[in-house]
């Protein structure tokens, strides 16, 4: 069940020129907090009606402890980042689907990619299939070295491949590259998020594979809530049939229509 | 005096416990994840997302946008349309809530649209009153063509009247020049009430692609930045025609609802402000009385008097 809780700020971090890393904290119980979920937060300000969708980077809900990763795009996001530790943040979650991990058990090997403010959600998701024992691989694009965060993360929890557009880290290319040069077979279920583009060419390259592939899609959000219609997404025959906050925001890649 | 006395109100068809409803199109029909962090037999009434005769697809993305105070949207009346709204959506929402008053908006692009939806919705016996949205802003012939003139107004609401028992509450689009005129002639048309005001006309572009931000390039205007545009027409309208009117237009707080009785509301209906406080209907409830004991209301009925006083000695 959604529940609505205030979150006091520990620490933001800059984490790239325009990617920042929040660090909050809550007394509240949390519940549902799982790997692809998102939340909705309020800014403090009224001049914003609308709260913004915001993967979950980590949590630890034994601790009340919430980590969200954002970019500055808009108003909204860049006054985001200019709240310092103390400040109370109202925030709606855990919302959406979640990625399913039912299928796997430990030493399974798991792939995932993704690509800018696609890496968040990954990060938790490759923490918490490490915790599980599987074997964690890690493709991920970045435009160019200055952009490049979570590497730690993902390198903690298991192999991590780099690609640049380029080529001032890792393999001068794309993940499309990385697919290209390092797939495995052993590969059990994959996992990617992140830009339009790269959510289409993993579901281009994979097509006639036959492990899960599982598709997070980012969106604009009205509510989150599946009241507004505001993120719709067209999947199996329909068309914009199904809310991204509702059924989403994972999708199967073999039903999603990008 | 009790709570519940305090709060009731009774409009054409619908006697109320207290006079606050998500808005058309906010709500969906009930089934959203709201419903799972309140109980929705709190809410005095629900107004179900606009039904049309077809199923209608809606807009392409992006249908949402923020400007300063409020939110542009272009939803686009996307529905299942009449008959699955009637076979699936409101059996379920009865189902759950068999005491919740419902109110359904009935949308089209032409009359006969318009006259067939309200028919079925009208003898399903699952529906408490319409409300006929003659102002949806978002789609090519989506109604604001009848909204936006008086003659067109008058007829459809004739029109509808005539087929359907239920009491019709008109939503007019405050995209006009003369609200007043409009409602006079939905009033002539026979409607039981009046539901004012639909989203405002409104517009972003995007300085890095230099295209409109939503796909539909144009979107209705809602949230705070309205609400005292709202209460001027909904004034304005009052002062002029005696039909009962569901306020609506940026309401985000139990101050604001006492607001739109004062300019001469018999119920209000909140949209935005659900996305932002998504338990902004227990928090309105919660605080309304303590709101009308700042102000020395009574009840919302002996405000209703006071102002109907008001404008009978004018």
């Amino acid at each position: 069940m959604p529940s609505v809780n205030n979150f006091i700020i520990q620490e933001q971090c800059q984490l790239t020129a325009d990617v920042y890393l929040l660090n909050l904290k809550t007394t509240a119980k949390l519940s549902g907090y799982h790997p692809g979920k998102f939340v909705m937060v309020e800014l403090p300000n009224e001049l914003f009606q609308l709260r913004r969708p915001l993967a979950i980077a980590d949590c630890q809900a034994m601790q009340g402890k919430l980590s969200l990763i954002y970019r500055t795009v808009g108003q909204g996001t860049h006054l985001l980042a200019t709240l310092k530790p103390g400040v109370k943040l109202n925030i709606l979650g855990a919302l959406g689907n979640g990625f399913a991990d039912q299928d796997l058990a430990a030493n399974d090997q798991v792939l995932l990619i993704g690509g800018g403010t696609g890496l968040p959600p990954l990060m938790f998701l490759a923490k918490t299939l490490a915790q599980k024992g599987c074997q964690v691989t890690t493709m991920a694009g970045f435009r160019t070295r200055t952009q490049i965060f979570g590497a730690k993360v993902f390198q903690a929890c298991g192999k991590f491949l780099l690609a640049t557009d380029d080529g001032t880290a890792g393999v001068q290319g794309t993940v499309k590259t990385l697919l290209d040069n390092y797939w495995s077979d052993e590969y059990c279920h994959v996992y990617a998020c992140g830009p339009l583009g790269l959510l289409k060419t993993v579901q281009q390259q994979l097509a006639d594979r036959r492990l899960p592939v599982d598709l997070s899609l980012e969106s604009r959000m009205g509510c989150g809530m599946g009241a507004c219609a505001g993120c719709m997404v067209s999947v199996g025959h329909g068309n914009l049939n199904q809310h991204v906050c509702l059924k989403g925001p994972v999708f199967s890649a073999t039903e999603v229509k990008l | 005096m009790k709570l519940n006395e305090r709060l009731a109100v009774e409009l054409p068809g619908l006697k109320l416990k207290n006079p606050v409803m998500p808005a058309s199109g906010c709500f969906a029909f009930g089934d959203n994840r709201y419903a799972e962090m309140f109980d929705l037999n709190q809410l005095g009434a629900i107004i179900i997302k606009a039904a049309t005769l077809e199923p209608r697809i809606g807009n392409p993305m992006p249908r949402i946008a923020e400007v300063p105070g409020g939110v542009l949207n272009a939803v686009g009346l996307q529905n299942p349309g009449v008959d699955v709204i009637l076979r699936t959506k409101l059996p379920a929402l009865k189902a759950k809530y068999p005491n919740l008053p419902v109110i359904a908006n009935v949308a089209g692009t032409a009359e006969a649209d318009y006259v067939e939806t309200a028919k079925r919705l009208s003898h399903s016996g699952l529906v408490d009153a319409l409300e006929l949205n003659i102002s949806c802003p978002n789609v090519h012939r989506g109604g604001m063509q009848f909204g936006t003139d008086p003659v067109s107004a008058q007829n459809l609401t004739a029109a509808v009247k005539t087929v359907s028992p239920l009491p019709v509450y008109v939503k007019l689009s405050p995209n006009v020049t003369d609200i007043v005129a409009i409602a006079r002639a939905v009033e002539a048309g026979g409607a039981d009430g009046l539901s004012m005001i639909n989203t405002l006309l409104g517009m972003r572009l995007d300085l890095k692609t230099r295209q409109p931000v939503l796909a539909n390039q144009t979107g209705g205007l809602s949230g705070p930045a309205i609400k005292s545009i709202a209460v001027r027409m909904i004034y304005q309208v009052k002062q002029q025609v005696d039909l009962p009117i569901i306020a609506m237009g940026g309401i985000s707080n139990a101050e604001d609802v006492l607001e739109m009785f004062l300019a001469g509301a018999s119920a209000v209906a909140i949209g935005t402000a659900i996305f932002h406080d998504p338990l902004i209907f227990p928090h309105i409830l919660a605080d309304l009385p303590t709101k009308m004991d700042q102000y020395q209301i009574k009840s919302l009925t002996a405000l209703q008097q006071e102002v109907r006083g008001r404008i009978n000695e004018n």
